[in-house]
């Protein structure tokens, strides 16, 4: 550390050779400094080493390196990116390159009618809703169900609604039964029962001298 | 610009080779990673720990080497004036920035020799403005401190004034960079 004045001053001008260089130092600062240097032959000797020491590294060469020594490197980037003939032949860099020019209007209105015209057209798609009551027994074949495809678009609604059409099927059922077992009693029950006391009855009135013998009871 | 870098901060010019293409071949590798507005922090950078890397994979491999670039010793050389002086102390100044430690020789070697700006300088090396001031002067100062670069300044001055005392000194500031 420096022991007297003129030691400090030294001490401090040059500490401040590197900012005077690089042109840091203020005005007033550059007046002292200069004003120093001028005056102090040690420290003028020790601006000049710096000077001349700057100097020489700014004029030192940039040397280049060999064009061998980077081709391995241009070898990947000729295989992991796309040539610029390459990315000129791509079908949508056309479009995307008119796109970028055109007016904002045409820049914002063709994507909204680019979704407006998916939406039309996955319009139809969506599944409409139907009659909820199914056409009765007249008409069996003719019954119209409709049942939502897809079973995770079943809601509450849905669900009432299909069980409301399996009652009433439930119903239809139970009549067709009904009447199909009367269709058979008729047939083969009652029919036969039916004829033989006609027959009895037939045969009661032609012996009406011995009614008791016909009696079939 | 990454070759100039690894040249100035390592002693062979094949090892400074074969930084720049595994550099190289990095960008192209990681290319659709990078920011692109930043290229030249990022080359700088990648450089950058290349060479730390190449330094002390050096050392580990000759441990009784005390710097990685030691100085050539050109005590018993006769120096005599003009352009052989001007020669000897441009081929000792490098060789004192390749035996600096880092990041004191690649901060000067990006600043003084390949005229970056701070504020690239501070996103290559991931520090801030102000640590790059402080790291810029201290290598300057650690440059002037060598002894046998001093001397060849000495010859050289001698070789041009015939006197290195009471000359007057016309100064002014000007700041040079690299074009």
């Amino acid at each position: 550390m420096p022991t007297n004045t003129n030691e400090s001053q030294c001490y401090l001008v040059q500490l401040q050779i590197d900012n005077f260089l690089d042109g840091e130092l203020t005005p007033g600062q550059q007046d002292t400094f200069m004003s120093h240097v001028q005056r102090c032959s040690e420290c003028a000797q020790e601006y000049r080493f710096a000077r001349t020491m700057q100097d020489a590294l700014i004029d030192m060469p940039l040397p280049d390196c060999h064009d061998a020594v980077l081709e391995p490197a241009h070898e990947i980037a000729r295989g992991s990116l796309p040539t610029s003939e390459e990315a000129k032949d791509t079908p949508l860099k056309g479009f995307f390159d008119w796109l970028v020019s055109a007016p904002l209007a045409v820049r914002v209105g063709t994507p909204a009618f680019a979704v407006a015209l998916l939406v039309v057209a996955l319009l139809p798609l969506t599944p409409m809703s139907e009659p909820t009551q199914p056409q009765l027994a007249n008409q069996p074949q003719n019954s119209v169900v409709t049942t939502p495809v897809d079973f995770e678009e079943y809601g509450p609604e849905d669900i009432a609604r299909a069980l409301l059409e399996l009652n009433t099927a439930i119903d239809y059922l139970n009549r067709v039964n009904q009447r199909t077992e009367s269709m058979i009693g008729g047939r083969f029950l009652v029919s036969p029962l039916r004829d033989q006391i006609n027959a009895f009855l037939e045969r009661a009135v032609l012996d009406p001298e011995n009614p008791r013998e016909n009696d079939p009871i | 610009m990454v070759f100039f870098f690894a040249n100035y901060s390592l002693r062979a010019r094949e090892d400074a080779e074969d930084i720049t293409q595994d550099v190289f071949i990095k960008l192209w590798q990681n290319w659709h990673r990078i920011d692109h507005s930043k290229l030249n922090a990022w080359l700088m950078r990648v450089a950058h720990n290349a060479v730390v890397d190449h330094v002390r994979k050096f050392k580990k491999a000759n441990e009784q080497v005390d710097d990685y670039a030691e100085p050539e010793d050109q005590a018993g050389e006769e120096y005599s004036g003009g352009d052989l002086d001007d020669r000897a102390f441009k081929q000792q100044l490098v060789e004192s920035i390749k035996s600096l430690g880092d990041p004191f020789r690649s901060i000067l070697v990006m600043r003084d020799i390949q005229g970056m700006s701070y504020t690239d300088i501070q996103e290559s090396m991931d520090i801030s403005d102000s640590q790059v001031g402080v790291y810029l002067h201290r290598g300057r100062r650690k440059l002037r401190e060598n002894s046998k670069l001093r001397s060849l300044f000495e010859a050289m001055r001698n070789s041009e004034t015939g006197d290195s005392q009471g000359e007057v000194v016309s100064i002014k500031q000007e700041t040079r960079v690299k074009n």
